[in-house]
């Protein structure tokens, strides 16, 4: 990989975002959540709405990005992960805590600077048919932002620069001319990498973006993820339900439910020593793919369903289905601390298990 | 190693009669713009208590061969020949009466969605009592009653309690096990499960595949399960069957077949998904895209994807991989795969 | 592996499945341009033949209403002679003549000046009214979203003739431009003004639909504006449905001008349109048929016509439709 890419060397960075280096040391952070709260309130009535209680659909988040990592976020439908996505590119407000990026509230930019973080942070969705407008045609879809941002390419190449892009998203470069429903979902979502890549972003919150795929075409999208991230030094939220993938991608991991994050550590400290009840749970749950560690694993079946969010338990959140649970859970709220496993976990009796067989070849 | 120690909890062998048996099953769709074939030759065998995965992408024709065995397609622009033979008698010979005769009692099905194949506007009692009231003949009274003991078998809590609510008021989870215990209700014979967890989260997954199970050994009942979820086929079927593009390229235990592939289209899915257990290096993807049903490739319809595939001088005698279609043939004890070369991809 | 080798493997990943994932594998390697939305439209309804029979039509009609002397066949539609009232056509007089005795293909093609004056400005009206409005509604959501839809269901609470009547009524006594001068204008105002609430709700309904999709997502988190989203984004995806409508309303509207006259308020003669035809000769229908067959099928023709480029535009501007 040390040998410069002889054709398209000089096209790419003139569209691409600068090298790592030239932006900003790696491992500095970008991006810092403190208590970040998001409460959608449940109104009756037509012209005159009131309020009859709120939905805490992100609850107190807590989570750092650094320059060039990868940070994963799992939990189950519901528990907020898409919301955080969606505060995070500033559509929605936060109802407390605070986004901080490069130090800086994001609550708190207005005008230029707004726009400017937009630029910066993008997002991929999960959804490849819904994600592309369908009257548009995919060079204008790429350039879009461009029209936005006219600083970042004049108007003069900017279709030879959407060519490149297409041509390094793995797309052919023929096609701008072409509308979305003409492509496969795995294309589409290149489509989707390549209107973000447009806007030479910092950050990348990726909600999602190969659940929707199929299983062979999943590969080639997290492979062109990595590719992108090494080539111009991106950093990644990567919010997915799918176990598995996020620990391939991750760098490091938060677990989140309702509302909250229950644990988080590097990928192998979540994975080999999970020490929340709700990450062995779940991680329990995911099958397996080797026959001879069948059956090797510990289930952990969970009882009943995730409560609302309109209503959540008192103190700890997962008290309604855990099998630890005693009187503190119901009065006190766990700190997310790391109470002597390696890593923090928002449990009491937090206590590292390994649920996870190791593949021993 | 030997086998035995590899897999710690063998499978039985099937020791069931033969339920269904599907042979040489076509499904075309008429089109204007064309013929879309669908399903393109497909046989498999279920015997009582057994369970068979179809493990293929969108569009590999999996879901279409089901609909094809519940006779839930629409003819025309469907077209299907073959044979399904339910207990030795051919679906496809009998008039659509006996057809629904057979089929409403022996062979019940299951769905991803389950909220748009539940009605939103029936209680959930009302929906599973139809059941009994439509083939059975029985009074509203006993229906709910009937309803209430399927409700409780699919361990969905407080059951008489909860018989009177709506669709809209249950989770995922529990409206999946509402289908379940409606395609239960009348003891089927084969349950066919097209996606049943893919709508839901790990964890309800995890309890709607037990129940499965569990349903399947009380009942000694064959279940086909359709998925696309590797680790799902692995945990809890007993053969595979995997399709692509229309057609069965590999079949045999799960056990064998998740321990050395025998088609390259196996082999490449496999590498291309992560695992939990490990973090893994680079994933190896299978190249390009699933083809379009309306235009498969000649030969074998895998070979513009496969790492393995040998044209023109490189070939063999009429194992050209983009001229001579691939038969399903047997590669070793109890292995079928669909490949001129799969002795090369088992490594024997 | 080089990052050279890494790219051919790159492209052979997407190549694979070039010829059989697309739905139309055919491209154009040459075309150093980048198409729009609005250019492919074009070309797609320059190649659509009903395209070019409504717009034949339309102007077909255009060109009757500004020089009606060239379709008369040399007649006066105000030479009249009550000798020949109510004749049948024949072949001097392909339309033969009216109750007063005037020549009727005179008084048909010199009443499409009024009808079409009523039929495109009101439909124009109609269209910018429930755009607009619906957009705005839809988009902004909320208590501007609460306003103007209680707006709109205040004009559905008056019927359309009542309205207009009040409005024709009042409107010469103001010295509002249009409304005060009793001609098309006024009439077509007073049409569209309390007619343009179907359309506002079709916009309406669509733009909430759209809006929520994420590519508007997508757009808003690059930072795109409003004004850009709306435009570029929500409008072309919504305005299909209130398009198809617009197009059948025109001749609803040509007619109702009919029932205004009728109430005294709408176009008095000596004006001549189809409107005041068809209701002139609806008491006449089972001597003299031809008095509302005649009239009638212009307005047939002028609705297909419209009709006709409404579904072509609407067709151009979806590319799922086109061929």
């Amino acid at each position: 990989m040390s040998e410069p890419i002889p054709t398209g060397a000089t096209a790419v960075s003139a569209t691409a975002p600068a090298s790592a280096t030239a932006r900003g040391p790696l491992g500095e952070t970008l991006l810092e959540i403190k208590g970040l709260q998001k409460h959608f309130p449940l109104t009756q009535g037509v012209l005159f709405k009131r309020t009859i209680g709120h939905v805490r659909a992100v609850d107190g988040v807590n989570m750092t990005l650094r320059r060039g990592e990868t940070v994963g976020l799992v939990g189950e439908s519901g528990c907020g992960k898409s919301t955080v996505s969606k505060l995070l590119v500033a559509l929605e407000k936060p109802t407390g805590g605070s986004i901080l990026y490069k130090g800086k509230d994001v609550a708190r930019m207005s005008g230029r600077a707004l726009k400017e973080y937009r630029r910066e942070v993008q997002i991929i969705f999960q959804d490849p048919y819904s994600s592309l407008n369908p009257r548009m045609t995919v060079g204008d879809i790429v350039a879009e932002g461009w029209s936005v941002h006219a600083d970042i390419a004049p108007r003069k190449n900017r279709l030879e620069r959407t060519q490149e892009l297409l041509d390094r998203v793995g797309l052919n470069p023929d096609y701008v001319n072409r509308y979305p429903h003409q492509f496969s979902g795995g294309q589409r979502q290149r489509i989707g990498i390549a209107r973000a890549l447009a806007l030479r972003p910092e950050v990348i919150v990726c909600d999602e973006p190969v659940s929707a795929l199929d299983v062979s075409v999943q590969a080639q999208v997290v492979n062109l993820l990595e590719d992108l991230q090494d080539e111009f030094g991106l950093s990644y939220l990567f919010i997915a339900h799918d176990l598995s993938v996020v620990r391939h991608i991750s760098d490091r991991v938060a677990v989140m439910y309702l509302g909250s994050i229950v644990e988080e550590g590097t990928d192998e400290q979540v994975y080999t020593t999970p020490s929340h009840p709700y990450t062995q749970a779940l991680l329990s749950s995911v099958p397996l793919h080797e026959p001879h560690l069948r059956g090797q694993k510990d289930r952990i079946l969970l009882q009943g369903d995730v409560p609302s969010p309109a209503d959540p338990p008192s103190g700890c959140r997962f008290r309604t289905r855990c099998w630890k649970a005693q009187d503190i859970c119901a009065t006190e709220a766990p700190a997310l601390v790391d109470r002597g496993q390696g890593h923090p976990a928002a449990c009491h009796f937090a206590e590292a298990r390994a649920v996870v067989p190791v593949d021993v070849d | 190693m030997t086998q035995s120690q590899l897999d710690p909890t063998p499978r039985p062998a099937t020791a069931g009669a033969t339920l269904l048996e599907v042979d040489d099953l076509h499904v075309e769709f008429r089109q204007r713009s064309g013929v879309v074939n669908a399903v393109n030759g497909v046989s498999y065998t279920l015997a009582e208590g057994e369970t068979l995965a179809i493990l293929g992408e969108s569009g590999s024709g999996k879901s279409v061969s089901a609909q094809a065995i519940m006779g839930i397609l629409d003819v025309p622009p469907a077209v299907v020949r073959g044979a399904i033979r339910f207990e030795g008698r051919d679906l496809l010979q009998m008039s659509e009466e006996d057809q629904r005769q057979v089929r409403g009692p022996g062979i019940s099905m299951i769905f991803q969605d389950a909220l748009s194949s539940l009605n939103p506007v029936y209680s959930v009692g009302w929906q599973i009592g139809e059941m009994f009231r439509v083939h059975q003949g029985a009074s509203r009274k006993e229906a709910k009653q009937k309803a209430i003991e399927l409700m409780d078998r699919v361990r969905i809590p407080a059951a008489a309690k909860r018989v009177n609510d709506y669709p809209h008021q249950f989770s995922g989870g529990m409206r999946q096990r509402v289908m379940i215990a409606m395609a239960i209700a009348l003891d089927p014979r084969i349950l066919i499960a097209d996606e049943p967890t893919t709508a839901l989260d790990v964890t309800v997954q995890a309890q709607v595949m037990d129940l499965l199970k569990d349903l399947q050994r009380e009942t000694g009942m064959g279940l086909i399960l359709i998925t696309h979820d590797l680790g799902v086929v692995n945990e809890v079927a007993d053969r595979v069957a995997v399709m692509y593009a229309g057609r069965i390229v590999e079949r045999g235990t799960v056990d064998d077949v998740f321990t050395d592939a025998g088609h390259p289209y196996t082999e490449g899915l496999m590498n291309s998904v992560p695992q939990v257990e490990a973090k893994g290096g680079r994933l190896q993807p299978i190249v390009g895209q699933p083809p379009n049903l309306a235009a498969i490739p000649s030969g074998c319809p895998f070979h513009p994807r496969c790492a393995r595939r040998r044209l023109g001088a490189e070939a063999a005698p009429g194992r050209d991989c983009a001229v001579d279609v691939p038969p399903l043939r047997l590669v070793a004890p109890g292995r079928e795969a669909a490949c001129h070369y799969s002795e090369e991809v088992l490594g024997v | 592996m080089t990052d050279h080798l890494q790219q051919e493997v790159r492209k052979d990943e997407i190549e694979a499945g070039t010829t059989t994932g697309l739905a139309s594998p055919s491209v154009d390697p040459l075309s150093a341009r980048q198409n729009s939305l609005w250019s492919d439209a074009w070309a797609a309804l320059k190649r659509n033949p009903l395209f070019w029979i409504g717009s034949l039509l339309t102007v077909l009609l255009v060109v009757m209403a500004v020089f009606p002397q060239l379709f008369a066949r040399g007649a006066d539609p105000r030479a009249c002679d009550l000798a020949n009232s109510k004749a049948r056509p024949s072949s001097e007089h392909w339309f033969g003549y009216d109750q007063q005795g005037c020549d009727y293909l005179a008084n048909v093609v010199y009443g499409a000046r009024n009808s079409l004056i009523i039929g495109v400005f009101a439909v124009v009206v109609v269209l910018l009214l429930g755009v607009v409005v619906g957009a705005i509604a839809g988009y902004f959501g909320g208590a501007t979203d609460g306003i103007l839809s209680r707006i709109a269901d205040i004009f559905y609470a008056l019927p359309l003739i009542l309205g207009a009547l009040v409005l024709l009524r009042v409107g010469p006594q103001t010295d509002i431009p249009i409304l005060n001068s009793r001609g098309p204008g006024a009439v077509a105002l007073a049409l569209a003004l309390f007619g343009w609430m179907t359309a506002m709700r079709l916009v309406r309904s669509q733009v909430i639909a759209v809006k929520s999709s994420d590519y508007v997502a997508a757009a808003r988190a690059m930072g795109a504006s409003n004004s850009r989203i709306l435009i570029r984004h929500i409008l072309p995806n919504a305005v299909a449905p209130v398009l198809v409508y617009t197009t059948i309303t025109i001749g609803v509207l040509i007619a109702a001008e009919a029932t205004l006259t009728y109430l005294g308020v709408g176009l008095q003669r000596p004006a001549i349109s189809w409107g005041l035809q068809i209701e002139a000769g609806q008491d006449l229908i089972r001597t003299s048929p031809h008095l509302v067959l005649f009239p009638s099928i212009v307005l047939s023709l002028t609705v297909m016509a419209f009709i006709l480029m409404g579904d072509a535009l609407r067709d151009a501007l979806d590319p799922r439709q086109r061929a």
